[in-house]
């Protein structure tokens, strides 16, 4: 800066001594959530793109999904997205100077042995809507159609624990809607697909869903069924249970 | 290489890993720099918390969507304030909040501080609190976050001539409203 002259000392004094005065703490991993699935307009906006109300089910899932292949994606070559929340974990894949910067302050979900029958627990999150969705309306529903999300499940069993992609449809209403759509789970050992489905309300800021997916690669024979409830948080909670056979057909 | 040229190699990964999608560095940067953009917005809203974080948040979801177009990682801390500074002007013309709040001189000041100094500071707050968002938004850029002209006409799209003139205005009836005091 340059030279100041005495009053310019003066004010930059008061200036500092005024904004002291702010609170400047931060959560940095929730300030950084919702700036990435900041919500505008009445609506879900991930990543700063509007995203209707009864998308938000879709984007749970996603996010539980996501969180769930993370889990089994750690120390696994992959995509090197990262996760909001919580802050310190860490993909194998970043940088070293970066990796050093964080801090392991997570406490993993006791964790299943990975194999057989289980009911697993975890979260979904690093939402991003990955393809922009057409939006078509049809007297008094907004019919959305060809998005997909994209997210991170973070599990306590590894075989669930990657990378998602929710391809997701939307029958929107005023304030409530149904969602359906498929989605994919998957790591380094295998993969899991099948459809999902679930309703939003309060005009998208609640929502839930459930999918019943089917295991490939070194999850073959094996079905994975999961639900998730998201609100207005950072992330979501995901409960399911993977066990041998095929999903139940109504 | 230097603690600097390792922390400014850091910074560049970082800030490649985020406009890349990583969410980690992302909250990363967060905690690096929001501090600094919270206390720009404070004196930019006279004052007022509240619009100070709403303002810092809405610039950081700015950020994440715009990230990408930083051609220059070195400079990615006056960005960010010029993001936030922007987006405190526009809360404040938003909820048409022009005054700063009101100081509690008896509360104010840490102990042993020059009483002569404190009182000098304190006619300077109330100085500010009859300009203006934008004009507290020159100080704030000028004498909180430290650029220069030229770094804010370049942040603001204004020729830095534009930037000197303005703050000489500023500078000059600050200086008779203390005088006039």
């Amino acid at each position: 800066m340059a030279e100041l002259d005495p009053l310019e000392v003066r004010l930059t004094a008061a200036v500092r001594a005024f904004a002291d005065r702010a609170d400047t703490k931060v959560d940095a991993a929730a300030v950084a959530g919702r700036a990435i699935g900041r919500r505008r307009f009445g609506s879900l906006a991930w990543l700063g793109q509007p995203l209707p109300a009864s998308a938000a089910i879709l984007v749970t899932l996603a996010l539980l999904l996501a969180l769930l292949a993370w889990s089994a994606q750690v120390g696994a070559p992959g995509d090197p997205r990262g996760v909001v929340a919580p802050l310190p974990v860490s993909t194998a894949s970043r940088s070293p100077e970066a990796a050093q910067t964080l801090a392991p302050t997570t406490t993993p979900v006791p964790s299943t042995p990975g194999t057989g029958d289980q009911h697993v627990t975890g979260t979904e999150t690093g939402v991003i809507l990955a393809t922009g969705y057409t939006s078509t309306t049809v007297g008094d529903v907004t019919q959305l159609r060809g998005g997909v999300i994209t997210a991170i499940q973070i599990m306590n069993d590894r075989r669930v624990t990657g990378d998602a992609t929710f391809r997701f449809s939307v029958d929107a209403h005023a304030n409530v809607g149904p969602e359906w759509g498929t989605y994919r789970l998957e790591n380094a050992d295998g993969a899991w697909e099948g459809p999902c489905s679930g309703a939003s309300w309060d005009a998208g800021n609640a929502a839930d869903g459930t999918c019943w997916l089917t295991g490939s690669g070194a999850y073959t024979g094996f079905t994975y069924y999961f639900h998730h409830t998201y609100g207005l948080g950072d992330s979501t909670n995901v409960d399911g249970i993977i066990f041998p056979g095929a999903p139940p057909k109504p | 290489m230097t603690g600097l040229a390792r922390d400014a190699a850091m910074a560049t990964t970082e800030v490649r890993l985020a406009a890349a999608g990583d969410t980690v560095a992302f909250a990363r940067i967060v905690a690096a720099h929001h501090a600094d953009m919270i206390r720009v917005a404070y004196v930019i809203s006279g004052g007022d918390q509240e619009i100070a974080a709403d303002a810092v948040q809405a610039a950081w979801s700015a950020a994440w969507r715009k990230l990408g177009s930083l051609h220059d990682p070195d400079r990615l801390k006056p960005w960010l304030i010029s993001v936030a500074a922007n987006e405190a002007r526009q809360q404040c013309r938003r909820r048409r909040r022009t005054t700063v709040v009101e100081i509690d001189v008896a509360a104010e000041g840490p102990s042993g501080h020059d009483p002569a100094d404190r009182a000098g500071e304190i006619d300077l707050e109330r100085a500010l609190r009859h300009l203006t968002a934008d004009e507290r938004a020159l100080i704030a850029l000028r004498y909180e976050a430290g650029l220069d002209s030229s770094e804010i006409g370049a942040l603001t799209g204004r020729p830095a001539s534009t930037v000197r003139w303005r703050l000489a205005r500023l500078l000059s009836r600050l200086r008779k409203e203390l005088s006039d005091g």
